[in-house]
């Protein structure tokens, strides 16, 4: 009896999933195309290597409390099979569902494995799903083997304390070992796909009414002749001929490029050029109705701009630069180089602006510069012992005064008129400088740093203070995606914190920093306060995170620093995903630390 | 060949520095001395106990030879300075006792405490000659003052005997450090005592550190190659010569077999092409292309001193070919190319004799800048500190064989032991290793860190230093209570390597929180097994770390045990892995990267930890030839 029973389960569960995939055959051409959070587009052939038996397609949605419910059991699900031969691949098919909320909800829910955001839900479509959460298992040809709930323990209208059955675990395993599949489909609950865009009436916008003052204030700070941006955003025609471009990198949050995200209970970023919703909506409804010029006497005042090789600081007092030129090669990997600029200040000086600017803007990966005492002035600063010296281990010496990295617009720092910073006397300047040789010969750069001095001490001395993950501190795993470090930092007195600012490098993936509070007796983490999440992180913008409002820590209070690598062949920025990474200087090596610029609680002189 | 000889420097200093965790003066090698000669040194000893008269009239002689000595070195600076440096290691004052019946033990104990102080100069050997006599003075004292010197000579006399018979059967620490004292209190008393130390020291003072570097591995780190373009002019036979000249060279690390020093033998070895020189001498002009070969050498020798650098040689061979000549006329052209080709050997001659002279002069010039700086650096940063505290390696041997560069030391004082044991062999395939033994530990950090407080910053920055992480229970802020603890005057630190596992001890003798003090001998200890890991070295705790406190029934001490607990189970923790020391990728420190973990032994007193080079990576870059 228990026997046709079975058969008969069997057999229901086949007609339920229908015969074959409508996956199987289809061209890649034609085949679903999925975007990563990096907004680089694929299809379901490129997440099945060649040695993997198949995939699990998991179905979710960014504001479905069930599908939340599951994803500690998706991360369990994807440790346990991913290794073996079946990993699994979240795909947000909601039509609401952009790429910055899907990176944001993978970076809270801590996703163990690849987000994928379901471009006009074809895929969903084809694979007839209906629900988030909704799993879908397919064999190495694309074949339907499972497709349901994940097991019966969370449902749309209750709950269990654990599951009794594991459908898509006993299908998985089934898979593996070449048996049978016994239930091929179980109905899964939860939220329905929302696959309806809202009609929403396109608001009638013109460019010289609407737009230009958009562009203005977002854009046309690098999207100008002679600075940064690939294009100008000036005119009328500049904007309109790159309109389609612009909707995709808009919707996607790519641009203006801004991935952090300020817990709003500590106020607002400073500086961010994050376009608000009605701004996006207003900018998509102008591009989505053909993009309307509008009356030119409509139109905002020019904006007048310093030019982009003018110092953004204003005049500055006095101008470093490295003694002598630095010839870099045509090719190579080449270590960080160090030059020391003796300043001979016989007292302390103390500045309200700093400036740096690479000679040669095409081989200079960054520019650090560091105080260091110059009664060692016989000292080499060459190589890694250099590192050492400056950094400490983990950053507890560093005396860093200002820096360059690649897509940090806010390089010119003017501090407040009570802060500035101090070079104590006897210090000398020493630039740290990344070069990335771009196979043209002969270039020779000599960076510069310019300063405005402050007329006399200032109420607040602004400081800043580097936490790095140890040398030894992770190692990160061939293919890997979501490869997790963390590193716990604290400030030995009560401290306003300014900015914030994370640092990965190729493989850097997310970041989070969090106030967090322990159970004295157990260590056991019983409250987490987020400050900062930066769910996307790009290591083309490193991004400085000025807070409008300064952050107030007391002394000895914990901050949790969490960040993801992604070492999988998914990541566009990663040079070799069969790569073991370490620590190291080169941007195919890995860092992890942030860096905080801040002042003591206390007023200076009190 | 920029900077070439800094790095070298940096890691044989490197290795030496680790290396004086363990170190020591020559210690004879005791094994085959027969047990005899120290039970006929303990009845001579017995037979003639110290005369308390002769053993003070002897120091104070010592004393006064020695203050004189002083005196005289100190004259060769300024009056002034002399006058500063005497009056500062109290040399009038110990005159001045010297001069009395009776010497004041107390005033001579406390000028006695500045010769240990880490005090530039006090390291020089006229000051250290000093330190050792006033001591040997002190000890004659109180000999000389004891109720009845002959009992008290004879009860240590026992003690001794009864020390070292348990040394033999059950070595201890208890033990070794007893057997130590008690030597030390009889060597400065008499002839017989100083034999009968000898006698001592010679059986169970055995090195207590070795380690051993390999050619390879040394060619890892510093071989290099040389590439360099230049424009040249020089004058050869009367004609101006300019052109091109291409460099392509090695510069090669090899160990030259040398037991009673360490010798490398530093290598650069290429080629300069000049493949279009002009040679102008009034109006003819030569044309022609040139080949040198470069061998150059230069050994090095490394002692407990330091470096020292033999000149180097060179030997290179030009060859050159005339293409053309130019001249006013043809005849002139015929008879120029004539005398040309008759003086290319002598020009070949002078070439090389020119570049022999260029190499050798570059290797010169760069070995010794450089070797200069690590000199200066291995003087004054480590041997001078160490000599200040008397925490020198007694023994601090070097040797070199065709493979390997090789350290035997041995670290103890005056009132310690060394191994009793000789050390494990560590195998030739190891490129990089060494043993400790206990005794090593335990006298280094008993020289260094008697008596020292050491406050909470220091306990955090030591953990950050080996793992990369403050730990949280070592945190310090302003909202958290300062403490310290003072390091026990004896055996501070103790270690054990047995049976595959390590124990570690940490002794205090006062432990302070905010303002308040506990004054009784703390211990802390935790039991490792060392593991072997990917990234090296792991230690795993055994249980939980044991707090013993003396006079520990007090109701207060269940809350110090708790804070200790706290604070050094993150000291101790239950998996400690040396992630601080980990060198990180690329650039050339990555290098280490390469050495793989492959001995890691606790036994029988000692821990033995040796890394492996990847014979298939490293081959190709280390193929030095003899």
């Amino acid at each position: 009896m228990r026997l046709a029973l079975s058969a008969l389960l069997v057999l229901l569960s086949a007609a339920a999933l229908r015969a074959g995939s409508p996956l199987a055959n289809l061209p890649l051409s034609q085949q679903p195309r999925l975007k990563t959070i990096y907004s680089s587009i694929h299809v379901l052939d490129e997440f099945l290597q060649d040695e993997q038996r198949g995939i699990v397609l998991v179905f979710l949605g960014t504001e479905c409390p069930v599908a939340r419910q599951y994803v500690p059991r998706l991360n369990e699900l994807h440790r346990e099979f991913g290794p073996r031969g079946i990993p699994l691949v979240a795909v947000f098919s909601d039509v609401g569902a952009d790429v910055f909320s899907i990176a944001t909800y993978a970076e809270e829910q801590d996703l163990a494995f690849p987000s994928v955001k379901d471009i006009d839900h074809r895929l969903a479509d084809l694979l007839e799903v209906q629900t988030t959460p909704e799993v879908v298992l397919l064999d190495a040809k694309l074949e339907k083997k499972y497709q349901g709930a994940i097991d019966n323990q969370f449902q749309r209208h209750g709950r269990r304390a654990a599951a009794s059955e594991n459908y898509l675990a006993e299908a998985t395993s089934a898979l593996l070992a070449d048996q049978p599949i016994e239930r091929a489909y179980m109905t899964p609950s939860g939220c329905p796909l929302e696959r309806t865009a809202p009609k929403r009436h396109l608001r009638e916008t013109t460019f010289h009414k609407d737009i230009a003052p958009l562009v203005q204030k977002h854009c046309q700070e690098c999207h100008r002749s002679g600075d940064v941006g690939p294009f100008e955003l000036v005119s009328y025609d500049d904007v309109a001929l790159n309109s389609q471009k612009i909707r995709e990198v808009v919707a996607d949050r790519r641009m203006p490029p801004w991935h952090g995200v300020l817990n709003p209970e500590f106020g607002a970023l400073a500086h961010s050029r994050q376009l608000a919703p009605d701004e996006v909506a207003a900018l998509l409804d102008w591009i989505d109705s053909g993009s309307p010029e509008g009356d030119p006497a409509d139109a905002p005042p020019a904006v007048e701009r310093p030019a982009p090789q003018a110092w953004q600081i204003g005049k500055p007092d006095f101008v470093y630069r490295m003694p002598e030129p630095f010839r870099v090669p045509k090719s190579g990997t080449l270590e960080y180089q160090f030059f020391r600029v003796p300043l001979g200040l016989k007292e302390d000086r103390w500045f309200r602006a700093v400036e740096i600017k690479p000679g040669k803007a095409e081989v200079v990966h960054h520019v650090t510069l560091h105080m260091a005492p110059s009664t060692a002035g016989d000292q080499r600063f060459d190589g890694l012992a250099t590192m050492a010296q400056l950094y400490g281990i983990n950053g507890e010496r560093a005396q860093v005064l200002s820096d360059y990295v690649p897509g940090d617009v806010d390089n010119a720092k003017t501090y407040p008129d009570d802060q500035a910073v101090m070079i104590p006397k006897n210090s000398d300047l020493i630039f740290e400088v990344h070069y990335t040789p771009n196979g043209r010969s002969d270039i020779r750069d000599q960076s510069m740093a310019a300063f405005v001095w402050a007329d006399a001490p200032p109420q607040h001395q602004v400081l800043t203070k580097i936490f790095r993950k140890a040398i030894g501190g992770f190692r990160i795993p061939p293919h890997e995606s979501h490869y997790r470090s963390e590193d716990t930092y604290y400030f030995e007195h009560d401290v306003e914190i300014d900015s914030i600012r994370p640092h990965f490098h190729l493989r850097g993936k997310s970041y989070r920093l969090e106030i967090i509070e322990r159970d004295p007796k157990t260590d056991e983490i019983v409250s987490r306060t987020p400050i900062l999440t930066v769910p996307i992180y790009d290591p083309a913008w490193q991004r400085t995170y000025e807070l409008a409002t300064p952050l107030r820590l007391a002394a000895g209070t914990e901050l949790l620093a969490t960040g993801h690598f992604d070492n999988s062949r998914f990541n566009p920025n990663n040079p070799d995903p069969s790569a073991t990474v370490l620590w190291g200087q080169q941007m195919t090596d890995e860092m992890f630390s942030t860096r905080f610029r801040y002042r003591l609680a206390t007023r200076t002189g009190q | 060949m920029r900077h070439l000889f800094l790095p070298a420097a940096f890691v044989l200093l490197g290795l030496s520095v680790r290396l004086t965790l363990s170190a020591e003066e020559a210690s004879p090698r005791t094994d085959d001395r027969p047990p005899q000669a120290l039970a006929d040194a303990l009845s001579r000893a017995a037979a003639r106990p110290a005369d308390p008269q002769a053993a003070l009239a002897r120091a104070r002689s010592g004393l006064g030879t020695h203050i004189d000595q002083l005196d005289q070195f100190l004259s060769q600076s300024t009056p002034q300075e002399r006058q500063q440096w005497f009056a500062f290691l109290g040399a009038p004052t110990i005159r001045d006792e010297l001069a009395k019946p009776q010497v004041d033990v107390i005033a001579l104990r406390e000028i006695q405490r500045r010769y240990f102080q880490n005090q530039s100069g006090l390291e020089l050997p006229a000051v250290v000659a000093v330190r050792s006599s006033l001591t040997d003075l002190l000890t004659a004292a109180d000999y000389a003052s004891a109720d009845s010197p002959a009992e008290q000579y004879r009860q240590k006399l026992a003690e001794l005997e009864e020390s070292l018979a348990q040394l033999d059967a059950n070595p201890s620490d208890d033990a070794a450090q007893h057997v130590g004292q008690v030597v030390a209190w009889l060597a400065p008393l008499s002839n017989e005592g100083a034999a009968l130390a000898t006698a001592v020291r010679t059986r169970y003072c055995r090195s207590n550190g070795t380690a051993q570097v390999s050619q390879r591995f040394i060619n890892l780190m510093l071989a290099q190659a040389v590439a360099e373009q230049r424009f040249i002019t020089e004058m050869i036979l009367g004609s101006r010569t300019t052109g091109f000249a291409q460099t392509q060279a090695q510069v090669l690390f090899g160990t030259v077999p040398d037991q009673g020093r360490g010798t490398l033998e530093v290598r650069l070895e290429g080629r300069t092409d000049c493949p279009a020189n002009v040679a102008q001498r009034g109006r003819i002009s030569i044309f022609s292309s040139a080949q040198t070969s470069i061998r150059a050498s230069k050994q090095v020798h490394i002692s407990d001193l330091g470096l020292a650098l033999a000149p180097a040689t060179a030997a290179c061979a030009t060859s050159v070919r005339i293409s053309d000549v130019e001249a006013g006329s043809r005849l002139i052209q015929r008879l120029a190319l004539r005398r040309a080709n008759q003086l290319a050997p002598q020009a070949e001659q002078a070439a090389s004799r020119k570049a022999e002279t260029e190499a050798s002069g570059k290797l010169d010039q760069e070995a010794n800048a450089a070797l200069g700086q690590m000199n200066k650096f291995f003087r004054e940063q480590f041997r001078a500190p160490l000599i200040r505290r008397g925490a020198l390696p007694t023994q601090l041997s070097f040797s070199t064989d065709d493979q390997h560069l090789r350290l035997v030391m041995a670290q103890y004082n005056s009132v310690q032991l060394g191994a009793t044991t000789d050390p494990p062999q560590l195998p030739a395939e190891i490129d990089l290793g060494g043993a400790i033994h206990e005794s090593l530990v335990r006298n280094f950090c008993e020289t260094l860190l008697q008596g020292v407080a050491i406050e909470d910053r220091a306990w955090q920055e030591l953990m950050i230093l080996l793992t990369g992480d403050s730990p949280r229970p070592l945190w310090v802020h302003d909202r958290a209570e300062r403490w310290s603890v003072t390091m026990a005057r004896q055996r501070p630190v103790v270690v054990q390597f047995a049976d595959k596992r390590m124990a570690l001890t940490f002794r205090f003798d006062r432990v302070t929180r905010g303002g308040r003090h506990h004054d009784s001998l703390v211990e802390i200890e935790a039991r490792f097994t060392p593991q072997i890991t990917a990234d090296g070295p792991a230690f795993t705790r055994q249980g939980d770390v044991q707090i013993r406190i003396a006079e520990g029934n007090s109701p207060d001490h269940g809350e110090l045990r708790t804070f200790l607990a706290r604070k050094f189970g993150a000291v101790l923790p239950p998996e400690l892995h040396l992630s601080g020391l980990v060198p990180p990728a690329g650039a050339s420190l990555g290098k280490l990267r390469q050495l793989e973990l492959t001995e890691l032994t606790s036994d029988r007193g000692w821990l033995t930890i040796g890394y492996r080079l990847d014979s298939g990576r490293i081959a190709s870059r280390t193929d030095v030839r003899r």
